[in-house]
């Protein structure tokens, strides 16, 4: 009863907000300071850089949710 | 039931790695720490692997296999949008922060940030969940056995108890993410046979996808993702997404005592955060694992297992043969021990750190904390096996949906305040305990009148979850606004997100 107002958004309209979802928080990520992402590492090399490892976690879900 | 020696050999040499494991980690089990965090001194694979078991276990292959059997592919929504969001914020912001404020346990931080109160209540309830969840996975293995073996339910929740509790009282933490990550190799291993061999003996995906849509109108949705909202199955995609993602999936890759834990024991702040991550990356790949046997065994029984739970050892006992059989025996054996030490491990953790030294005896020398860690984790496997002899109860709506019912019930609140601890300044203690005791109580009513909130819907966990989420959120905001703060400037820049603050 209190979710009636999303019966009318279609199961395209639905997918479009999954994957706004997951792509909001793939942008936020890279507003982080590198300062921050590289806490506790001395000599950082690219793949101490997690925002990548965000960026194709989020990729391959995107991905899926607009197969299935 | 085709059990052969070598099955029986192989089930019984992985019981001796398990206990080895335990054996080797004793030594390193000097202080309290070591016992409760592995020394802080982890790596961010191993961390990663083990928050993965940690999670998925073999409740998450049985229990969700079964889901898929009888929903089909929407279950995979519980590891992606319902695993991945979360743990991508968990493992950036608020496990980041609690490595740095170098607590022990997820109440210890909201005892910090509010009120001891609050770490009491949220140590009490995070305890009581884990003796009930460690019951619940006792009697998964005594039906699991019983379906493939015939063993008798008390002996393999003996033989349980036994191995796990030898290797986690001897090695701690430590012993538990090591054996973790062993079970998480062989379990993607003995997951890839079951498929392999299932879409094998089935002729192929096509055939699967053909004979379950044949199966009748019911299951036209079996091979669908999100769901409309008229769904007859509790998963709706605004369930999903308002209830699962925005709540429920936070709350638990955030708040779970079993799950940080894992995070808490690395050397550094990156290996926590990488850690953390490592376990998105690898729970992307479990939906395969686990709906893909559902959707093999609906497929291949044609809807004719009197239960969905008992998809996978229908698939072990058709599918395997002699030695992979016993591989795979020991693999879900093994992955229930790995949960429910895991678990033990964490109940015990909070029992010692949240209720025992911060209020029953204080002041004592460390090696009494340890060895009261010990004593009470050998307590919650007591616990958990007095549960298991009335898990029949749980039979008829399912594993999955009855250990996820019972989370619901605090997962939203807890979300609540957590969130509002982290990124708002002004949250404090008046506001925080009034947020969760409002929260908890509105989702207990709405589970009470839920025929009557939600017309519908079977079975309406994650919408409560949500609600009952917007009800802690809204009350700790206005109680905190009209409430003395109470921590310092210098305490809240520890504790809480701030721009700066990330800076240093």
């Amino acid at each position: 009863m209190f979710f009636s107002f999303f019966d009318k958004i279609p199961m395209f309209g639905a997918k479009i907000i999954v994957i706004l979802v997951l792509a909001v928080i793939m942008i936020s990520v890279w507003a982080l300071p590198n300062k921050y992402i590289y806490k506790g590492i001395d000599k950082p090399k690219l793949g101490h850089n997690l925002k990548l490892w965000v960026t194709g976690l989020m990729i391959v879900q995107i991905i899926i949710y607009m197969i299935f | 039931m085709g059990i052969q020696w070598l099955d029986m050999l192989i089930i019984f040499l992985y019981f001796i790695g398990i206990l080895v494991i335990g054996f080797i980690f004793k030594k390193y089990v000097k202080s309290s720490e070591d016992y409760f965090l592995g020394g802080r001194s982890l790596p961010w694979w191993a961390i990663g692997m083990a928050i993965v078991v940690s999670d998925i276990g073999a409740h998450e292959f049985i229990g969700g296999a079964g889901g898929a059997y009888r929903f089909g592919f929407v279950q995979g929504n519980y590891d992606w949008i319902g695993c991945i969001p979360a743990m991508v914020i968990s493992g950036l912001f608020f496990v980041a922060y609690f490595w740095r404020a170098g607590v022990y346990t997820v109440p210890e931080y909201l005892g910090r940030r509010y009120n001891i109160w609050i770490r009491v209540i949220q140590a009490i309830v995070w305890t009581l969940f884990m003796i009930g969840l460690t019951g619940i996975l006792f009697w998964i293995i005594s039906i699991f056995l019983n379906e493939t073996l015939g063993w008798p339910m008390y002996i393999s929740i003996l033989v349980t108890a036994i191995v796990g509790g030898i290797c986690v009282v001897s090695g701690g933490m430590g012993a538990v993410v090591m054996n973790n990550v062993l079970q998480l190799v062989v379990m993607f291993a003995g997951g890839i046979a079951i498929i392999g061999l299932g879409i094998h003996a089935s002729g192929g995906m096509g055939n699967i996808v053909d004979n379950i849509n044949n199966l009748g109108p019911e299951f036209a949705d079996h091979f669908k993702l999100m769901l409309p909202t008229n769904t007859k199955t509790p998963y709706p995609w605004t369930a999903i997404l308002f209830g699962l993602a925005f709540v429920l999936s936070p709350a638990y890759w955030i708040a779970n005592q079993s799950i940080v834990q894992k995070a808490l024991c690395a050397k550094n702040e990156w290996n926590a955060k990488a850690g953390m991550l490592w376990a998105a990356v690898l729970k992307t790949f479990i939906p395969l694992l686990i709906v893909i046997p559902g959707l093999i065994a609906l497929s291949m029984t044609a809807n004719g297992l009197s239960d969905g739970d008992r998809a996978i050892p229908f698939l072990i006992k058709e599918l395997l043969p002699i030695g992979l059989k016993g591989l795979v025996f020991a693999i879900f054996f093994g992955a229930m021990i790995a949960t429910i030490i895991g678990l033990a491990s964490s109940a015990a953790t909070m029992f010692t750190k949240d209720f025992y030294q911060l209020i029953a005896v204080k002041n004592k020398p460390d090696k009494h904390y340890l060895l009261v860690g010990r004593i009470s984790t050998v307590v919650v496997l007591l616990l958990g096996i007095l549960i298991s002899s009335r898990g029949k109860i749980f039979e008829n709506i399912g594993i999955f949906a009855a250990m996820q019912t019972m989370l619901a019930v605090f997962q939203g609140p807890t979300f609540a305040i957590l969130l509002l601890g982290m990124f708002w300044k002004k949250a404090n203690s008046a506001g925080g305990l009034a947020g969760m005791i409002t929260g908890v109580v509105a989702a207990v009513l709405m589970f009470i009148f839920s025929k009557q909130i939600f017309p519908g819907y079977a079975d309406p966990f994650l919408f409560i979850a949500w609600w009952s989420f917007v009800v802690g959120l809204v009350v700790t905001i206005v109680v905190s606004l009209f409430s003395k703060k109470a921590l310092s400037d210098d305490k809240l820049k520890e504790l809480t997100y701030s721009s700066s603050a990330i800076n240093e």
